[in-house]
């Protein structure tokens, strides 16, 4: 027993629950819905920044960016670029305002725009269709990381999990969460820093590396073992090293800005974090804290999935390593190139932030989703007036539901690709939030016809092109879609309500509350 | 006299054909307009920065991939290095600017004493060209 207990991965893991126990168990008061649900806006940009970053840099990032780089090359590194835009836009446009309104819940600033019930439904719907592609692809993480490092079943994984979250989120609430997140991303941070001074210690210098792989082309060494066929892999380093291993053209990398710049501004737990800070400045500053942030874990992402295939292509690490880089995929990258930097401490450290990533990624998901069930449809709907208690129970009710409902998604895409994933519940919310959240926040003309027709057609058209776009010409089939559907998303909204032409009557009341300086609004 | 506010509600309001709908008044207009503004235009150079990157990878990509220092080439710097750099520098600069025009707004206020009619419209005295715009 003290011998696992002293293997670093069950210690790190071990004490990271710990943590958030102590944290959850602190600030498990939530006497009111502001506390539940956006704990109280009372964080300041320090620690909403922090919790941005952490809601953003999920699974997908700590885990997928750097294994995209390491198996697709310079698309890998393009998939990261198209990733780092979205929050500079969120943080120009969106984020200030939205504050201001001071909501409590994505679907609110819906239904207070244009006085719709309806909006409100649809609005939901939207977030629980965004909410289940991404949450589904961090539950996988969570289980293929218990199941390759621990030995655990899938299942045990993905129930494992799950239970975490409700307990983390049910009790701690938007106060247990933002404290969470916002230590989680600094371990995750911490650890792909000190992988990088490993690597750097180590002689994988960025453009020594670059250099070495670009000119490498034939077979790997010492790869044969582990392949189905039984021969070492073949590599064309010039391929990787340029553009078009995922992306077969222009249009294509064009598509995948698109989708993924603008999905930041439709992701209802990234939305939602900015009705944390105490006002629209401290708004702005944690948008450009969390910015400066994911820039840089970015771009070590990045660096550490070009020395992962450094290390690959040297063919000299050890068994264990060579192994996992041939058959575990491309999310277990980070963590073979954390043992072959720096052995099992540095595994163990590595597999303690990437529980960090998926946890921080996932409450954020489950409070925006609680939010949506328990406020946006449970409080609004219900017949009787209900009390704070009421509505902290409700949401506590929420968290349990969807941690079952994210679990039987978890369960579904058990050979999904987590990056993959991502990039589609991305591509939703370009489609269908970012339209009505820029038009609704800079036009006066958006009609509630209008943001229900946007909502509803840019949700339809992601759908169909995410499942079936198989049936289209192969010029229009697109890995990420965003090029067909956000344009579709944009248009029906402007279409709608330039025909329907009737908008609410305190329009310009409502752009004097998400426009006007504080004191004024 | 409380001016008028803006009620959070999901209950049903009065619409009103948009060919009816009253002007914004001034200070709103003139926040929104400067807000936008700013934002456009830094996203204006944002965007021209970040569509250069995928328009050189496939026009021109013998110059994209050719290696400028180590393995290192135009491309992979600006997507892996410089693009990271780039997001962070235009969000702060829009941040920077905005806490600016802020703290003028609020020199105005002090200086006119004038809180009700809001001093917004009138930006500064010396700065006609911005009266111009609100105008």
């Amino acid at each position: 027993m003290m011998q696992i207990l002293l293997d670093p991965k069950y210690l790190f893991t071990i004490l990271l629950l710990g943590t958030i126990v102590f944290i959850t168990y602190l600030s498990k008061r939530n006497e009111n819905a502001s506390d539940f649900f956006v704990g109280g806006r009372q964080f300041g940009w320090f620690t909403n920044g922090s919790a941005i970053a952490g809601d953003y840099l999920s699974a997908a990032t700590f885990l997928g960016l750097a294994g995209l780089t390491f198996s697709i090359g310079y698309d890998g590194a393009f998939y990261t670029f198209s990733f780092s835009i979205g929050l500079t836009l969120l943080a120009l446009f969106v984020a200030g305002p939205l504050r201001r309104l001071g909501a409590y819940t994505v679907a609110d600033f819906v239904a207070y725009r244009f006085h719709s019930k309806r909006a409100r439904i649809i609005a939901v719907i939207v977030v629980l269709a965004i909410s289940g592609f991404y949450a589904a692809p961090q539950l996988l993480g969570a289980a293929s990381i218990l199941s390759m490092f621990f030995g655990t079943s899938y299942e045990f994984g993905i129930l494992f999990t799950s239970l975490v979250m409700i307990f983390y989120v049910g009790v701690g609430g938007m106060k247990g969460t933002t404290l969470n997140q916002a230590l989680e991303l600094w371990i995750r941070l911490f650890a792909f820093i000190v992988m990088v001074a490993a690597a750097i210690y180590g002689g994988f210098h960025y453009q020594k590396i670059l250099a070495v792989i670009s000119d490498f082309s034939g077979t790997i060494a010492n790869t044969g073992n582990y392949t189905e066929n039984g021969k070492d892999i073949v590599f064309n380093g010039e391929k990787w090293y340029k553009s078009g291993l995922f992306n077969p053209n222009f249009w294509h990398s064009i598509s995948m800005v698109i989708g993924l710049a603008l999905g930041v501004l439709g992701l209802p737990h990234i939305l939602l974090r900015f009705y944390t800070n105490p006002n629209a400045k401290a708004a702005r500053k944690s948008a450009v804290m969390s910015i400066g942030i994911a820039s840089l874990f970015f771009g070590l992402a990045v660096y550490l999935g070009v020395v992962g295939r450094a290390i690959f292509l040297e063919g000299n690490a050890s068994t264990e390593v060579m192994k996992n880089l041939v058959t575990g995929g491309d999310n277990m990258v980070v963590p073979s190139i954390a043992t072959a930097l720096g052995g099992q401490w540095l595994l163990g450290f590595v597999i303690a932030g990437a529980f960090a990533a998926i946890f921080s990624n996932l409450s954020g998901l489950f409070i925006a989703s609680s939010g949506a069930i328990a406020h946006d449809l449970y409080a609004k709907f219900s017949k009787k007036e209900l009390t704070q208690k009421q509505r902290v129970r409700a949401g506590k009710w929420a968290i349990v539901f969807l941690g079952v409902f994210y679990g039987v998604l978890g369960l579904l895409v058990k050979t999904a690709s987590i990056g993959h994933l991502v990039a589609l519940a991305f591509t939703v919310g370009a489609s269908t939030f970012a339209p009505i959240f820029i038009l609704g926040i800079w036009w006066r003309g958006i009609t509630e016809k209008g943001a229900i027709a946007g909502l509803v057609i840019g949700l339809l058209a992601s759908l169909f092109m995410i499942f079936f776009s198989s049936v289209l010409p192969e010029a229009l089939q697109f890995r990420v879609p965003g090029i067909i559907t956000v344009p579709i998303g944009f248009l029906s909204v402007y279409i709608v309500s330039k025909l329907d032409g009737k908008v609410p009557a305190d329009v310009n009341l409502f752009m004097r509350k998400v426009h006007a300086k504080e004191e004024i609004s | 006299m409380k001016e008028k506010e803006f009620v959070m509600t999901d209950e049903p309001c009065e619409t009103i054909h948009i060919k009816e709908l009253p002007e914004l008044d001034e200070e709103t207009r003139y926040i929104a307009k400067t807000e936008f503004r700013t934002g456009l235009s830094l996203t204006i150079i944002y965007f021209l920065f970040v569509l250069s990157v995928p328009v050189m990878n496939w026009f021109k990509p013998d110059w994209a991939f050719t290696k400028l220092f180590g393995g290192m080439s135009a491309s992979w710097f600006l997507t892996t290095i410089f693009a990271m750099a780039m997001a962070f520098i235009i969000a702060f600069v829009h941040t920077k600017l905005y806490e600016r025009w802020e703290r003028k707004v609020g020199t105005t206020i002090q200086a006119t004493g004038n809180v009700e009619k809001n001093e917004i419209t009138t930006p500064s005295v010396e700065n006609e060209k911005e009266k111009e715009i609100v105008k």
